[in-house]
């Protein structure tokens, strides 16, 4: 028998040899072709669905040579410096040119890794070369800065036919005369990663039994998408627990995707207005936890937030819910931006006028119209661009 | 002193005869200056009713041209760390006077908004330098001054000012600026500015602006281009059913007013009584307002209070 591990001897060589996931692997190819780009790309998307494949197929297509930086290598600002360096001063001598490929870029590690996506954000910027990225979770508030230097490529599950399909060549491949129910069992197990089924083809193969039943199902890393479903969807305690055990989703994120997205799934009157008592509740919660740093109150905080939410609704919801990304942080932001002059022009004129700052703001509206008379801006010392702003 | 054209400014009392409403406060303040001593004061009542006006009074007539170098004025609603209280405060309080007044005045404005922290400190430094400074705290609501602050000061509480009062300051001000102000909108002036002068001038001067000649119609344009009216109508979509329109509302109108979430609470509650719904119902979402501004004082997030709010209001529509 082959020494040699299926997923590294099935290895797509070629894009077309890739089974599913095809309109993402299109834009991959466009980008790597495309020119000038400003930005890199991010692939994103659950384990074994083929990032990293693709990228390898696309490279040895066009004859690319691949700068590989994954959570193996030492990723600080030194490390992942080194290695870019290193690949651009090195001429390739049979190769048409490089493509870097930063997997699992969710794994860059808050110590160890520190300086890692500033630095890999300055590549970004600085680089001729391609540069793709992987990541299972890209909404981790650490890749911020990154996710705005790329575009974004969702790669999803793939479906149990495909997997099948894969499943059934290999074993024709391989001389093994399988069950196609065996098969079929297997394909469905692995929940759309296929670098699983191909490792639980051969471990099976190995010991001469193809039963789907001797493989464990794998515990995952459970992304927000996932989380959200779970307690927004169904009412199963132990479920939520389990998925909330399995993610290392953050808490407060938890919370804006929670206040983003309930309203979007409870329909019902009564469930919306339960669901945002709990979550107000939860706040209340989190509130005391900062303020007095009384950490105990943490598992009160989650159990309202997760089960508390869930337990909200009357009913499971079956409807298919699109969880938004929640862009209130975005509005304020802006809103602090355009409020900075409205600020300036209120400091000015509660010192003409004994007055707090909080006070000139809130009396605003009152005040900004007899504020635009020219010789009065002038004198208690609005500027121009100010007074334009009014 | 230069000619200064906000109303607020032009027409703020200069002598304590100008003072209007306060008759007892001012008469106990000119013997303060008569007799050339004082204790600390604190001044409690509503915005707009002369606080800062007498303060003012008491300093330029108690040491004259050099008024501004013995008179220190600090907001503590913009500077309300207890580190303002360890250093501006002590800066000024512990260099001597430079007058024949023995003190110097320090006036502390909305000293309500000064955390406990501070105000502690405060009076460890009102002790301290009792000898060389005396301080005029001013403030909202008394109860939110610690005890031993006030048991250092003599407090004196100001009135609303009464309609009649109100109104000799419009017609005076209507005199000097020439406007023309007919007797149903002295009223209305008055019904806006809530016994507020300072509100009052502002939006007199506002007004001016727009027409000599002021009317119902200018003011209310006015005023209700000033009040974000749109919380009603908030409120409104939210009893419709409408929860995801309602709360894109309300995070519009806090971001584009800046006003916080307490602010918009308060604003909440005010409205419930003009919605059209079942007076029971009115007296149970009042309930869940004071509900929700408690809960916004212990939790973190102010939105997801309100957006609570807001479903309890989709509840019960």
């Amino acid at each position: 028998m082959d020494e040699m591990l299926f997923v590294e001897k099935y290895r797509p060589r070629k894009l077309s040899e890739l089974v599913s996931n095809n309109t993402a692997i299109t834009k991959l190819k466009s980008f790597v072709l495309r020119k000038p780009r400003k930005k890199a790309l991010l692939l994103y998307g659950p384990g074994g669905c083929g990032k990293t494949c693709s990228v390898h197929a696309l490279a040895n297509e066009l004859g690319l040579d691949i700068v590989e930086i994954n959570a193996s290598d030492y990723r600080n600002r030194e490390g992942i410096s080194n290695i870019v360096r290193n690949a651009n001063e090195q001429k390739s001598l049979f190769s048409n040119g490089k493509l870097i490929l930063i997997d699992e870029a969710d794994g860059l590690a808050g110590n160890e890794d520190r300086g890692g996506v500033q630095e890999i954000s300055s590549i970004i910027d600085g680089s001729n070369v391609p540069i793709i990225l992987t990541a299972n979770d890209p909404w981790q508030e650490k890749l911020s800065v990154l996710r705005q230097k790329c575009e974004m490529v969702e790669f999803s599950k793939i479906d149990h036919v495909s997997i099948l399909k894969v499943l059934k060549s290999i074993c024709n491949n391989e001389g093994i005369d399988a069950e196609q129910a065996d098969l079929v069992a297997l394909a469905r197990k692995v929940d759309g990663d296929l670098r699983a089924a191909i490792n639980d083809l051969q471990t099976l193969i190995q010991h001469g039994v193809i039963n789907a039943d001797y493989v464990g199902k794998r515990e995952k890393k459970e992304n927000i998408f996932t989380v959200l479903k779970t307690i927004l969807a169904g009412k199963d305690v132990k479920q939520i627990f389990s998925v909330i055990n399995n993610s290392d989703v953050d808490q407060d994120e938890l919370f804006l995707w929670l206040d983003e997205n309930i309203a979007n799934s409870y329909k019902d009157k009564n469930d919306l207005s339960k669901a945002y008592d709990i979550l107000s509740k939860a706040d209340v919660y989190r509130g005391r936890i900062r303020r007095q740093q009384y950490w105990r109150l943490l598992v009160y905080s989650n159990a309202m937030l997760n089960v508390g939410v869930a337990l909200s609704k009357k009913d499971n919801i079956t409807d298919y819910v699109q969880y938004k990304r929640t862009t209130r942080l975005l509005k304020i932001w802006k809103a602090k931006a355009k409020n900075a002059k409205k600020k300036a022009i209120a400091e000015k004129f509660a010192a003409a006028s004994h007055m707090s700052v909080k006070r000139a703001i809130k009396d605003f509206d009152y005040v900004k119209t007899f504020l635009k008379d020219k010789n009065l801006a002038n004198q208690i010392g609005i500027s121009k661009e100010e007074l334009a702003s009014l | 002193m230069q000619e200064t054209s906000i109303w607020t400014e032009k027409y703020r009392p200069s002598s304590f005869d100008d003072i209007k409403g306060q008759e007892k406060i001012v008469e106990k303040a000119e013997a303060f200056v008569k007799q050339r001593n004082m204790p600390h004061l604190l001044f409690a009542g509503p915005p707009g009713t002369g606080k800062t006006s007498l303060a003012l009074v008491i300093a330029k007539k108690l040491f004259g041209e050099s008024w501004k170098d013995n008179f220190l004025e600090l907001n503590s609603s913009d500077e309300r760390g207890i580190d303002v209280i360890r250093n501006k405060v002590k800066d000024f309080a512990r260099t001597m006077a430079i007058s024949d007044v023995p003190f110097k005045i320090i006036y502390l404005d909305e000293c309500d908004s000064l955390t406990r922290e501070a105000q502690h400190a405060l009076r460890r430094t009102m002790e301290n330098y009792a000898n060389s400074c005396r301080f005029i705290l001013s403030c909202n609501y008394s109860s939110k001054i610690i005890d031993p602050v006030q048991s250092r000061c003599a407090v004196f509480r100001f009135k609303p000012l009464e309609e009649a009062q109100v109104i000799e300051i419009i017609k005076m001000i209507a005199k000097n600026e020439k406007l023309d102000i007919d007797s149903k909108s002295l009223k209305t002036l008055y019904a806006v500015s809530d016994g507020d002068v300072r509100k009052l001038e502002n939006i007199l001067q506002s007004c001016s602006v727009t027409s000599k000649k002021i009317d119902d119609d200018v003011i209310y344009n006015l005023v209700s281009a000033a009040r974000p009216k749109e919380v009603k109508e908030v409120l409104g979509i939210a009893i419709k059913g409408n929860f995801l329109k309602a709360r894109d509302m309300l995070l519009d109108i806090m971001l584009k007013y800046g006003l916080s979430g307490i602010d918009i609470v308060k604003q909440i509650q005010k409205e419930i009584w003009g919605l059209e719904i079942e007076d029971s119902v009115k007296v149970e979402l009042v309930d869940k307002c004071g509900e929700i501004e408690f809960r916004m004082v212990e939790g973190s997030d102010e939105f997801i209070q309100l957006e609570s709010l807001l479903a309890h209001f989709v509840k019960n529509g």
